[in-house]
């Protein structure tokens, strides 16, 4: 489980990969990407929040890209940034569900000192697989 | 892929067309607007991206890249594209950009270097304060969901009704500040969720809000610029930003809805999902015309909302009115935007819905698209640089009717942001260029970093390009003094 940020595949905003051995864990991995974009002490995230959602899509990757999109809104309508997921994907019949729990607080930022503001994850270059048993992705997010 | 430059051909030493058999399904050729060295540094995703672009159906001549063109989504970032408004022609989100209506606006003054140097620092601190920026900035202004409606369907207007600004503003931006075929009946109740509190926002990214001065020796056109009130020593200050959470969401949700409709219904096939369109003459297609008005509308407000903010600090530091110190709004462009439009082609005139994503309008004289006290002169264009270089005035070029009255935007990126990230750090930066005159003010050392002039192409090959090309001629350079970065 984890991430790491790509050089020079987005000119003008950020690209990461994420990895996990669960899609639970990939999806995990590309919300803690998402939190480190926006700011620098992203361990410095408190558990003060909790906010419940359930998302649907047709594929696995528009799923994560409405999961990711969904964690913007709470930053653009509440300011609220997150540190903590419980997540839960599963497919039922074509359909692909997640359920998360995310746990966070108000941007702080003297504390969390911001880096860049994410307007959104996007479908360019967008990847989610499974490879040698562990799941993969790439996400481009316009900034 | 591989990309075979040496079949582009050279119409110009600035023009470059990528014939139809660049990559399958091109219906139109490619034109790129760069001179060798712009075109060498181009990443190779700009050729991929515009012959996709000119694949699309009801593509009109060619697909166009800019001078300042890099890679977005879907489109590039500086493409333009024209579709048959009622034939077969297209509208895209990912023609227009997310950021709906991102764009520039110049507001001049009285005020001369001498006035304002030795209060830089107070100046962009003020103006920092008062123009929220950065990661999650929330603005001054609270608004119930009606009011942001009502704001979405009237744009500046709304906001020159609440007080903020005036007539005189309205007159000085495109469209006169409204989209009037905007309807909020079609635009999500997460878009209006996102905006609602950052209405009065700069953003981050690239968009910034920077005091700026015109050397007595980078006046090009004289004239004009004496006409539309600047001169040698004087302080301007121009703005980047566009209609925030709220344009983005209305892209994502039409993206998400066409990517559904447009094969099934349309039978309509693109190389890449962030093309996803609609026919404009279609019920979707309209419908998003229609949110992306609001969008417009989102932005027009945006930029009012700062520029009053801008009258009260200047006020406030300098210890006079707004109209003592000779602040008004020289002009304020769009360069993310699809425009219902009158062309040539082929002798008849057609409506066409020109898609200008990270280009901006630059119309001759006489076209009904300018505001009428700059009609007779040609469109103003505001190309913004890096925070580190300078930005341009220009006006409406002789050959513009080729780009369907398009040009450049900005610089456009050559360096991704984390590489820029990783080889440049904010806080020595600051100091750089606190050293060569240049006051900064950023929400983040890291976003700092991400924008430092080197990220980007060089603004005097941009705009020298294209000013040879003709899209738009020069009339002056503003040189930075002081800049506010999300």
């Amino acid at each position: 489980m984890g991430h790491r940020f790509i050089e020079d595949i987005a000119i003008a905003d950020v690209a990461f990969e994420v990895y996990g051995k669960t899609v639970d864990e990939l999806f995990i991995s590309a919300a803690l990407a998402l939190l480190d974009t926006m700011v620098k002490n992203s361990e410095k995230v408190r558990g003060r929040v909790a906010v419940k959602f359930l998302l649907e899509a047709d594929d696995l990757d528009d799923l994560l890209i409405r999961f990711l999109n969904h964690l913007v809104l709470y930053k653009d309508s509440k300011s609220l940034i997150f540190g903590r997921f419980e997540v839960g994907v599963k497919q039922t019949g074509e359909r692909w569900i997640v359920k998360c729990v995310a746990h966070g607080e108000k941007l702080d930022e003297k504390r969390h000192e911001p880096r860049v503001d994410v307007k959104s994850a996007t479908l360019h270059m967008l990847e989610v697989k499974k490879t040698n048993g562990e799941w993969c992705g790439r996400v481009v997010l316009d900034v | 892929m591989e990309f075979k430059r040496p079949d582009f051909v050279e119409v110009s030493d600035v023009t470059w067309d990528i014939p139809i058999t660049f990559k399958s399904g091109m219906r139109v050729p490619a034109r790129v607007y760069a001179d060798s060295k712009l075109l060498a540094r181009m990443d190779d995703h700009v050729f991929d991206q515009i012959a996709n672009v000119a694949s699309l159906p009801g593509i009109q001549k060619y697909a166009f890249a800019m001078p300042d063109a890099h890679s977005g989504y879907g489109f590039p970032i500086g493409g333009v594209a024209a579709f048959d408004a009622h034939e077969d022609g297209v509208i895209s989100p990912g023609g227009i950009g997310f950021d709906i209506n991102c764009g520039v606006r110049l507001v001049v003054t009285d005020l001369t270097l001498n006035d304002v140097k030795p209060k830089i620092k107070d100046l962009v601190d003020g103006l920092f304060r008062a123009v929220p920026a950065g990661v999650g900035s929330v603005g001054r202004l609270r608004l119930s969901r009606e009011e942001f409606s009502d704001m979405s369907i009237n744009g500046a207007e709304w906001a020159v009704k609440k007080g903020y600004g005036c007539k005189d503003d309205l007159e000085a931006t495109e469209l006169n500040g409204v989209a009037d075929w905007a309807d909020d009946s079609k635009i999500s109740s997460v878009a209006i969720s996102r905006g609602i509190k950052q209405m009065g926002t700069l953003g981050s990214g690239n968009h910034y809000l920077e005091v700026q001065y015109i050397k007595p020796s980078d006046i090009n056109d004289n004239a004009l610029a004496k006409k539309w009130g600047l001169f040698p020593g004087q302080v301007v200050v121009m703005f980047h930003c566009g209609s925030r959470g709220a344009g983005h969401q209305i892209a994502s949700d039409y993206i998400g809805l066409f990517s559904k409709t447009m094969g099934p219904k349309y039978g309509i096939e693109v190389a890449d999902r962030e093309l996803a369109c609609a026919p404009f003459d279609s019920k979707e297609g309209q419908d998003y015309y229609k949110a992306m008005g609001c969008g417009v509308n989102i932005s027009f407000a945006n930029r009012q909302l700062i520029l009053n903010e801008i009258r009260e600090v200047f006020s406030e530091v300098f210890k006079k009115s707004p109209e003592k110190l000779g602040i008004r709004q020289l002009f304020d462009v769009a360069h993310n935007r699809a425009s219902l439009e009158m062309h040539d082609i082929d002798g008849k005139k057609k409506e066409l819905l020109v898609h200008r994503k990270g280009s901006t309008g630059s119309y001759p004289p006489g076209r009904k698209e300018i505001p009428k006290r700059f009609r007779k002169d040609g469109s103003p264009v505001l190309i913004g640089g890096s925070m580190e270089t300078s930005s341009y005035l220009l006006v409406g070029g002789p050959k513009a009717d080729e780009t369907f009255d398009s040009t450049t935007h900005g610089s456009g990126r050559t360096m991704s942001r984390t590489h820029a990230k990783g080889l440049f750090n904010g806080q020595e930066l600051f100091k750089k260029m606190l050293e060569r005159g240049i006051y900064v003010k950023s929400a983040s050392w890291a976003g700092l970093a991400e924008e430092s002039g080197e990220s980007y192409k060089s603004i005097e090959d941009v705009v020298n390009a294209t000013d040879i090309a003709g899209l738009s001629k020069k009339v002056c350079r503003f040189t930075p003094l002081g800049n506010v970065k999300g």
